[in-house]
């Protein structure tokens, strides 16, 4: 705490049961830290393609070993949730779906979509 | 003297800093962008698998896909440089800090973002 004076604190959310309003929160932002960080992949690819072809067949002998593609997984699924879950935001911003069953019922179409792009977005990458 | 008053008594009175809006504008719009840019991305790695580097190069070096790849950096690196804002601003409770880590932050993004344009640039013509 940055103020002088410890005021006392409400309960914090340590306090509280995870519910799916509050868990798919925090997800939103851990994906996308998550996704900011990996622009470094993009940035590397781009690169390695501007540089010439010992560069660029480097990138794909990194990203296709077994922690490579685990990796662009991992990539994949933050995306499309937060894709998704992005577009759940942009339709609560226009004054839709905010009574608490509305919510929960969005949240779970979100995850079940996020999940459901990434397994065919995964296939078509290996296949 | 003990000081009892919140920031919020504090700053109350005095007006906003007119910039949250403008960053929320920004952060919505950019957000619909991505949604486009984001598809053409995930389009050029279902084909990843089928490219060697001939073929990749003559993929990015086709108009539409050097201006896709240039308004993905645009797009996605202000929305992220806009999310890792708000994360900074958040978590890091030390003004001085904060400053910092939002300046390395900027830096760090505005970097990225020019060296990717000049790569796709490169690339492209």
């Amino acid at each position: 705490m940055s103020q002088k004076n410890a005021r006392p604190l409400s309960p914090h959310i340590t306090v509280y049961r995870p519910q799916i309003t509050s868990v798919m929160s925090i997800l939103h932002r851990i994906t996308g830290c998550g996704l900011a960080l990996s622009l470094v992949f993009f940035v590397w690819f781009i690169i390695a393609l501007a540089m010439g072809e010992s560069s660029y067949n480097l990138f794909i002998y990194c990203s296709t070993t077994l922690l490579g593609k685990l990796v662009v997984f991992m990539i994949v699924f933050a995306l499309f949730y937060h894709m998704f879950n992005g577009i759940r935001h942009l339709v609560w911003d226009t004054g839709y779906g905010y009574n608490i069953q509305n919510v929960k019922k969005s949240g779970i179409i979100v995850a079940i979509l996020a999940v459901v792009a990434t397994i065919i977005t995964s296939v078509m990458i290996a296949v | 003297m003990k000081d009892f008053k919140t920031y919020a008594k504090k700053v109350r009175g005095l007006g906003s800093a007119k910039a949250g809006v403008h960053h929320w504008i920004q952060q919505k719009f950019t957000a619909v962008t991505n949604i486009a840019v984001v598809l053409w991305l995930v389009t050029l790695m279902v084909q990843f698998s089928d490219f060697d580097y001939g073929a990749m190069l003559a993929y990015m070096q086709s108009p539409v896909n050097s201006i896709f790849a240039i308004l993905f950096s645009v797009s996605v690196f202000y929305h992220a440089k806009l999310g890792l804002q708000v994360v900074i601003e958040d978590y890091v409770p030390s003004h001085s800090t904060r400053t910092i880590t939002l300046l390395l932050m900027n830096a760090f993004v505005f970097a990225a973002m020019f060296v990717v344009l000049f790569a796709i640039l490169k690339v492209a013509l």
